[in-house]
Order: C-alpha cells, then sequence, then structure tokens
C-alpha cells in the first residue's frame, strides 16, 4: 500500500511537471505567435479635437425684382433684404482613422416673401412685410472614415429647418490618392429631400409639396510642380418636384399678377477647373473658370481669381474677384401670356452679368497649450446687371489644434 | 427618349470615371518637395465656413448651381 501510494506520488508529480512544462511551452508560444487587439488594429489613441470655429456673416442686399410684389403693380418690386447668418464647426478626429464633424449654420433672414404664412398672421401678405424675419437653422454630421492608406470614405448626414420648410440630406464621399498622393481621385453623390408649403399667389397655404434634389460629381487633382496644382471637376444634378418656392409672382400682359409656373424636371450640368500656384513671395494664386449648362437653356461662364499674401508671418491679406454671366431660363419674362404653361419673372433665373469684389485678412497666433488661434475678417461686394446689389461681412474666430 | 437620354448621361459619367482611374495620376512630384502644399494659404479647397457663405450668395443669386463638389439646388426655400 505505501510503495503503491509511494509509486502514485512519483506518477502525480511527473504528470505534473510534464503539464507544467507544457504550459509554459505553451505560454512561450503565445508570447511568439499572437498579437495584441493594439497590433491588430492599430494604437487607439484618446480622441482629439482639430478644430473649433464660429463664422458670422451679415449680407445687405438692395434690388428689384418681377418676382417681388412689394412694388408697383407691373413690377419691378423690392429685393431689399438683410441676412445675419452665424455658423459653427467642430472637427474631433478619434484614434488615426475616424474625423467626425459637426456643422450648424443658422440663418435669421428679413425677407419679403417667406413669411408670407396665414398660421402667424391674420392677413396672408406676400406684398407688404418685406421686413417679418424668417429663421433657419441646419445641422450637420459628417463621418470620415480613413479605410486604407490611399482610402477615404465620407458620409454626411443633416436637416435643415425653415418656419415653412423642411429638408433631409445626405451625402456620400469616396476619395483616393495616386500616384504616390500626386493626384487625388474624388467621386460623391448627394441627396436632398425637401418638404414644403405650397402657397397661392396671395399668400394662403394650398398644401404641402415636396422636391427632391440628386447630385453626382467627380473631381480628380494633380500635382504639376512642387508649387502648382490644377484640379478638374465635374456635376451632375437631377431635380424633381416643385422646383418653384410657389409665392414668386409674375407681371402679365394685362397688368395683372399670376403665379410662377415652371418644370417639374431639371438636369444640371456643370464642369470647372482651377489652378493653384505658389509664389515665391510668400503668395498663392488661385484660378477658376467654370461653365454651367442646363436643360431650362441656361448657359453660363465664371472666372475667378484670388490673391493671398503673407505678411510679417502671420498675417495673410486676400483680395478676390469673380465674373458671372449667364442666359436666362427658356420662360424668363417680364409681362406674361396667361396662356403661357410655364412663366418666372424671378431675377435670378433672368439674363445677367454679375461681379465681385472681396478683401480679408487672417492673424493667427500659437498659444501655449490651446493651438493657433486665428481671427479672419472679410468684405465682399457682389453686384449684376440688373442693379441687384449685397454687401457682405465676414467675420471668423477659432482654434485650429 | 429620357431613358436613352439618361443612358447617354450615365455612359459619359462612367466614362470620364474610368478615364480618371485609367490615367492614375502622374507622379512627378517626390513626397519631400511638397512643402508648399502644406501651407494654409495654398490648400486647394476654401475653408469649410468661408465656402459655405460664398456658395450660398452665389447660388441663390444665380441659375448656375453645381460642380464643386455639393448638391446645386435643394435644401434650402431660397433655391
Amino acid at each position: 500500500m505505501g510503495a503503491a501510494a509511494s509509486s502514485f506520488a512519483f506518477a502525480s508529480s511527473r504528470l505534473s511537471a510534464l503539464l507544467t512544462v507544457l504550459a509554459l511551452s505553451r505560454t512561450g508560444a503565445a508570447a511568439d505567435d499572437t498579437f495584441e487587439d493594439a497590433q491588430v488594429l492599430g494604437e487607439r489613441s484618446a480622441a482629439s479635437v482639430e478644430l473649433v470655429q464660429t463664422r458670422i456673416t451679415a449680407y445687405d442686399q438692395t434690388g428689384y425684382g418681377y418676382q417681388s410684389q412689394a412694388g408697383p403693380k407691373a413690377g419691378p418690386g423690392s429685393e431689399t433684404l438683410h441676412v445675419l447668418q452665424a455658423q459653427g464647426e467642430f472637427v474631433m478626429k478619434q484614434g488615426d482613422n475616424l474625423t467626425h464633424r459637426v456643422w450648424v449654420p443658422v440663418d435669421l433672414v428679413t425677407s419679403a416673401s417667406a413669411d408670407a404664412i396665414d398660421r402667424y398672421y391674420g392677413k396672408p401678405d406676400v406684398v407688404s412685410r418685406a421686413s417679418a424675419q424668417n429663421l433657419a437653422a441646419e445641422v450637420d454630421y459628417q463621418l470620415s472614415v480613413r479605410a486604407g492608406p490611399e482610402t477615404t470614405w465620407t458620409g454626411t448626414a443633416g436637416m435643415h429647418y425653415e418656419e415653412n420648410f423642411l429638408s433631409w440630406l445626405y451625402s456620400l464621399e469616396y476619395q483616393r490618392s495616386l500616384a504616390d498622393d500626386n493626384a487625388t481621385l474624388t467621386l460623391s453623390a448627394q441627396q436632398a429631400l425637401d418638404w414644403f408649403d405650397a402657397f397661392y399667389l396671395g399668400g394662403q397655404r394650398s398644401g404641402r409639396t415636396s422636391r427632391s434634389t440628386t447630385s453626382f460629381n467627380v473631381g480628380l487633382s494633380q500635382l504639376l510642380s512642387p508649387s502648382t496644382l490644377v484640379a478638374f471637376a465635374y456635376g451632375f444634378t437631377l431635380q424633381r418636384g416643385e422646383l418653384s418656392n410657389t409665392w414668386n409672382s409674375v407681371p402679365t400682359v394685362t397688368g395683372e399678377r399670376t403665379s410662377e409656373v415652371l418644370p417639374r424636371m431639371r438636369d444640371r450640368h456643370a464642369a470647372s477647373v482651377s489652378l493653384l500656384q505658389w509664389l515665391p513671395w510668400e503668395a498663392a494664386l488661385e484660378l477658376r473658370y467654370r461653365y454651367y449648362r442646363d436643360d431650362w437653356e441656361v448657359t453660363a461662364h465664371s472666372f475667378e481669381g484670388r490673391l493671398r499674401q503673407r505678411l510679417f508671418g502671420r498675417l495673410v491679406l486676400g483680395a478676390s474677384y469673380r465674373h458671372h454671366t449667364q442666359t436666362g431660363v427658356f420662360c424668363f419674362t417680364t409681362r406674361s401670356l396667361l396662356l403661357s404653361s410655364y412663366r418666372t419673372a424671378d431675377s435670378d433665373l433672368g439674363p445677367l452679368d454679375s461681379d465681385s469684389f472681396g478683401g480679408s485678412a487672417e492673424v493667427t497666433l500659437p498659444t501655449r497649450s490651446y493651438g493657433t488661434l486665428f481671427l479672419t475678417f472679410g468684405y465682399d461686394t457682389y453686384f449684376r446687371t440688373d442693379e441687384l446689389r449685397v454687401n457682405i461681412a465676414t467675420w471668423a474666430s477659432g482654434l485650429r489644434f | 427618349m429620357l431613358v436613352a437620354a439618361w443612358l447617354v448621361r450615365a455612359l459619359l459619367v462612367v466614362g470620364g470615371l474610368g478615364l480618371g482611374v485609367a490615367l492614375g495620376g502622374c507622379a512627378v512630384v517626390p513626397q519631400n518637395r511638397r512643402a508648399h502644399f502644406a501651407d494654409p494659404m495654398l490648400r486647394d479647397s476654401d475653408d469649410a465656413l468661408d465656402a459655405h457663405r460664398k456658395r450660398k450668395l452665389y447660388t441663390t443669386r444665380e441659375a448656375a448651381a453645381g460642380g464643386d463638389g455639393k448638391r446645386a439646388g435643394g435644401g434650402c426655400s431660397c433655391q
């Protein structure tokens, strides 16, 4: 019994030693052959804020258009309005591959027409309340995912609200670097769905209506030299649904006014080429040409140039000029026949040339622990051949980390 | 007729995309010679908020929006 017990004890100790050796060898193998999560997925660094900024822009517009009823019955009526636009942007990076962006623009608009809603006013009015206010707000969330060293996917979802108007906005973008980052190909699609109140000419609500806007865009940028970049872009947009805002009016040959009527489909094409050039005296020049054509017979050409100059290391001064020329839509008129199936007197849809001049100044100030503080001020003036004029002042401030 | 026009447009877009991919870009500037492109003054796109206020100015006062990677119209009662 004692010998058997001794033999069992010996066998047990041998088995124990064998298991220990196996366990140790297994541990060693684990150290050699397996990987930690971080080795597979990459180091997961903490989220970091990249950018926080706000921008306030004030638009001061004067002019006259035949679609406005704020004037003589035969037109033109006033297009005077003021807009105060506040925007906020927050960009955060999560690890190496995720970037979140939240953008909130809010527009406070005085307008002759948007407040023509019988819900709020005893007398519906599209005509006389030119100083009524309209508040528009939007929230956009954007997520960029770096799917590989050369590939980034970006998705955006947003919602826009005005007092008689709701929109849902979605977009998806694919970006790929080519030729050792010398070129970048970008493909994107956007969808906007608008759901809004329709009005009779007197301002009474006639019900709800909708509009769909689908855009496809392709862009290719290419480095030409250590100081030159050229970029091409093309966009195709399909619009379906109610394409009028429904409260625009059209003067008639009889001296009365009637409603604007527009086709329920519009296909739009736009292509552009731009050149970005570094100049040896700490300056940058950007030139851009854009061609546009749609099936409402609008053809447009836009030329734009911008020069930026750095001074004293921290100050960047900018100057810009833009010229735009367009033909009017096929149904533009300032004296419509009542029998016309399509008609508009909207001055934005008529034949016109426009010019804009702008200037800006930006100061950057590095801080000890809060990134770089930047302050920007800009002023633009925009005027058209139909006498519409807009003065724009904008200022922004924020932190880049 | 409408379907045919759509097909032609779709083919043009797909053809353009194929051409872009086939070209694959040209590698003419090595990585260590791109210092200027790291300068914010030479970025190929505007600051997003500045771009938005410019786009709003032009797209709501002219009849020719689009081609800039954003939707051309919609999303606002002023378009």
